[in-house]
């Protein structure tokens, strides 16, 4: 079911009324209603797939239960592993298997050496790598004996299942998201009311402003023979907003919408293109990926200790790693070797915590330094973008290519000068709100309350009357 | 102080929307109104040589005039993907095509199309795609010696005062409530839903009744063209265009296609073809350009030119068989 459709918009006050009305004395009752809508919420997509999550569910259940009771430090190893290998293999199995044998076959064909083997046709199940990050969370924290395991399964399945956030993140940690279940919800009007304007926030941005730069970029990076160097970066661009409001947009609904039910999740998205340099970027660009990598791949690496190269070593496997979880393509390892690229001057420099604090904080304007570093970084992330977005390597080769051609001082064959005003009113919006957790939370000043109402109705209605023609789906699904 | 408020803010919540229409409806800023759909007419030789006279036809040569509105030209489409293209393409043998449909083209245009050229061209084969809203013209008035009619003086109405007025004014006002009642038909629409309010059920409802002037003279110059048709010993097929976005949603159509397939029947020099028949069980997104719009996507073009290069080649072998059997 998608966030953007009637479905959704039937479903969501339907289960949101069982939940407050009908289940509200019973917190069994509500975590059973959230795992039943879940399934409904997932199951409107393939209900086939419902497997998979069940059966991860249940394996990791077990297994944390048996890591609570298991004192043999080697089976409690075994145990982990064994739930790594589940959940990871189902991953492997549905995202990677045809690529790793395209790659094996291409590979031995290069040494002359011809191999038969079938790739499969294989339907990628939606949201796989977000709801099995999460479980792993789970069983890892565990076995860390950071966290208790749960006894309650229908709680526990509630936690895996989440619809708000199961099929695009954010990807929630058992630490925060767990506990959540066990305790009674109550109702809280200013935490529904906010949760409300971040959905209608995360609907803005992903209907008005995604969808609408998608048929500008999908124009112009499908056909991209065809355009002056200078259409070329538009489209560029142009994909840089699609993804930044299709996946931020689909994590405020996300978090929006659980809000409504009661709970809290944590932002996934701090404004990433008002960032000064790389590091920053990445503290808030789609932070819980960055931080589950972090915190589950870079520190048990060694992370910043060590020599230089071991530095380096962990610094490239991260981001190759955060490249190929996006999709089984050259092309996303490319994207992430280069933002490898882009942060090791500034990590091995020790600069990379230089901007740990809001830009231009208490004030209206960034300083020309800082408006300087803003735009540096943010071209150097739509640099990254193409590869990103391109059909392959070899697409985005020529693709920058012909960027970087004479034909980049010529007038652009595109030139929606609408979208780059609404571009323009959005990144107002996002930036006089850079403090906040997201662009419409409300204004803390009594003195604002009319500007607040009157960009709640401009927003209100240009979802409404801005709406593409075309029905984009979310580009994180195939993720 | 509360009540006064809530009717300040209600009130700025819909001039702000009356604005944000305005400003769409004159700048157009995201250059993507629903019904905008591109059309490039062809420029084409062959028509220039019958409009100016120079025209032989070859007899061994297969001659198949296609008449249609923006559906069957290939609004929003690149030309060679455009049936008719196609239908070139995938008639094997040399045939002539020659594509007269234009965009907006009613009945009466339709039909004027084919008067005009029927002669110059002729040919072997008619290929009509017809859209149901084509019956929307204003039929030509004919001078008639007939006295008129005197009519009664009129009555004087009072004024309608009170919410009836108030809404009406407000509707024939606000470009934020015409703008938002269509969106919420069409959406319905796609759903599946008519309201008994609009064009969309006008027409499915009520134009093809049997007093209906439109049908009526719908009817009589189909009649003629079939009539003409069989005159000349050419085909006359009659296509049924679906309408692409609603191809999930054949319930909608359900009462104007009886009446319509009614008419045919009783009318046997028509070759009746529904399209609908097949797109059957075919999800509409696939076929189309814009879900708020009816028109075919390139995939939509290549399969009616596929079926109808099909229906051609059995026709053409079954006139062949014919003669030779005679």
């Amino acid at each position: 079911m998608l966030f953007n459709s009637l479905d959704f918009a039937i479903f969501l006050p339907i289960v949101f009324i069982l939940y407050w009305f009908v289940a509200n004395k019973n917190l069994k009752l509500q975590n059973f209603l959230i795992v039943a809508a879940s399934y409904l919420f997932y199951g409107w997509w393939d209900w086939r797939f419902l497997s998979l999550i069940l059966f991860s569910t249940i394996v990791d259940f077990m297994l944390g239960k048996k890591l609570r009771s298991e004192k043999n430090q080697l089976k409690r190893k075994v145990l982990l592993w064994t739930s790594v290998l589940v959940n990871l293999g189902f991953l492997g199995f549905f995202k990677y298997y045809n690529f790793f044998l395209d790659n094996f076959i291409t590979a031995f064909s290069f040494f002359g050496q011809d191999i038969q083997a079938n790739s499969l046709n294989i339907i990628l199940p939606v949201g796989i790598s977000f709801y099995t990050f999460q479980t792993l969370s789970y069983t890892i924290d565990v076995y860390k004996r950071k966290l208790e395991p749960t006894k309650d399964f229908i709680a526990f399945s509630s936690f895996v299942s989440f619809f708000p956030q199961l099929v695009a993140g954010p990807i929630e940690r058992a630490t925060n998201l767990l506990p959540q279940f066990y305790t009674k919800r109550h109702f809280d009007y200013s935490k529904a009311v906010d949760g409300m304007r971040q959905i209608l926030w995360g609907l803005f941005k992903k209907i008005v402003i995604a969808d609408n730069c998608a048929q500008y970029a999908n124009i112009i990076f499908n056909n991209s023979s065809e355009y002056s160097g200078s259409t070329l970066v538009l489209g560029a661009i142009f994909f840089t907003f699609q993804i930044y409001g299709d996946f931020s947009g689909y994590s405020d609904i996300a978090i929006g919408t659980s809000r409504l039910f009661g709970f809290n999740l944590k932002q996934n998205f701090a404004f990433p293109y008002f960032s000064r340099d790389i590091a920053e970027f990445w503290r808030s660009w789609h932070i819980s990926l960055s931080t589950w990598f972090k915190d589950y791949l870079y520190i048990p690496l060694g992370g910043s200790r060590g020599g230089t190269w071991n530095k380096i070593r962990n610094v490239f496997i991260i981001f190759l790693v955060s490249g190929f979880w996006h999709g089984a393509n050259w092309t996303f390892i490319i994207w992430g070797a280069l933002n490898a690229l882009y942060f090791l001057p500034i990590f091995l420099t020790n600069n990379n915590r230089n901007n740990l604090d809001i830009v231009a904080h208490n004030k209206y304007l960034p300083c020309i330094k800082e408006f300087l570093l803003i735009c540096l970084t943010f071209g150097l992330t739509v640099f990254a973008w193409i590869f990103f977005r391109a059909e392959n390597i070899g697409h985005a080769i020529s693709y920058i290519k012909a960027i970087f051609s004479p034909s980049l001082f010529e007038h652009s064959e595109i030139f929606p000068s609408g979208l780059l005003l609404l571009i323009l009113f959005f990144l107002f919006i996002e930036w006089i709100n850079r403090n906040k957790q997201y662009g419409l939370e409300k204004f803390s000043k009594q003195k604002f309350k009319f500007l607040d109402v009157l960009l709640l109705y401009i927003v209100f209605w240009s979802i409404i009357i801005w709406n593409s023609s075309k029905k984009v789906e979310f580009i994180y699904f195939q993720f | 102080m509360k009540a006064l408020k809530f009717i300040l803010y209600t009130s700025v919540f819909f001039l702000v929307g009356e604005l944000i229409v305005r400003i769409d409806l004159e700048y157009d800023l995201l250059n993507n109104s629903p019904h905008k759909i591109e059309v490039k007419i062809e420029e084409s030789e062959l028509r220039n040589k019958i409009e100016k006279g120079n025209f032989i036809p070859n007899p061994n040569q297969t001659r198949i005039l296609v008449i249609g509105d923006s559906y069957i030209n290939g609004g929003g489409i690149s030309i060679e993907k455009r049936f008719s293209k196609r239908l070139s393409n995938l008639l094997e043998e040399e045939v002539l095509i020659l594509d007269i449909s234009r965009p907006s083209n009613s009945t009466l245009d339709n039909y004027n199309s084919f008067m005009f050229y029927q002669e110059k061209f002729k040919p072997q084969f008619v290929f009509w795609a017809y859209n149901f809203n084509d019956i929307l013209y204003s039929i030509p008035e004919v001078n008639s010696s007939k006295k008129p009619k005197i009519l009664p003086p009129k009555r004087v109405y009072k004024k309608k005062i009170g919410v009836k007025k108030y809404v009406s004014q407000l509707y024939s006002f606000s470009e934020l409530i015409r703008y938002t009642s269509s969106n919420i038909q069409k959406q319905l629409k796609f759903q599946g839903i008519v309201m008994p309010v609009g064009e969309f059920y006008q027409l499915t409802q009520k134009t093809y009744l049997e007093k209906n002037k439109n049908w009526i003279d719908t009817k009589k110059k189909l009649n003629t063209v079939s009539q003409i048709c069989k005159t000349n010993q050419s085909k006359f097929i009659l296509y049924r265009m679906p309408e692409f976005n609603l191809l999930n949603h054949s319930n909608l159509f359900h009462s104007l296609d009886e009446k319509f397939v009614n008419y045919v029947n009783s009318n046997k020099n028509i070759t009746y073809y529904n399209g609908i028949n097949d797109f059957e069980n075919e999800n509409s997104d696939k076929f189309i350009l814009s879900k708020y719009d009816g028109h075919p996507n390139e995939l939509g073009h290549f399969r009616i030119a596929k079926k109808i290069a099909k229906y051609i080649m059995v026709e053409k072998t079954r006139t062949y068989n014919n003669i030779h059997k005679k």
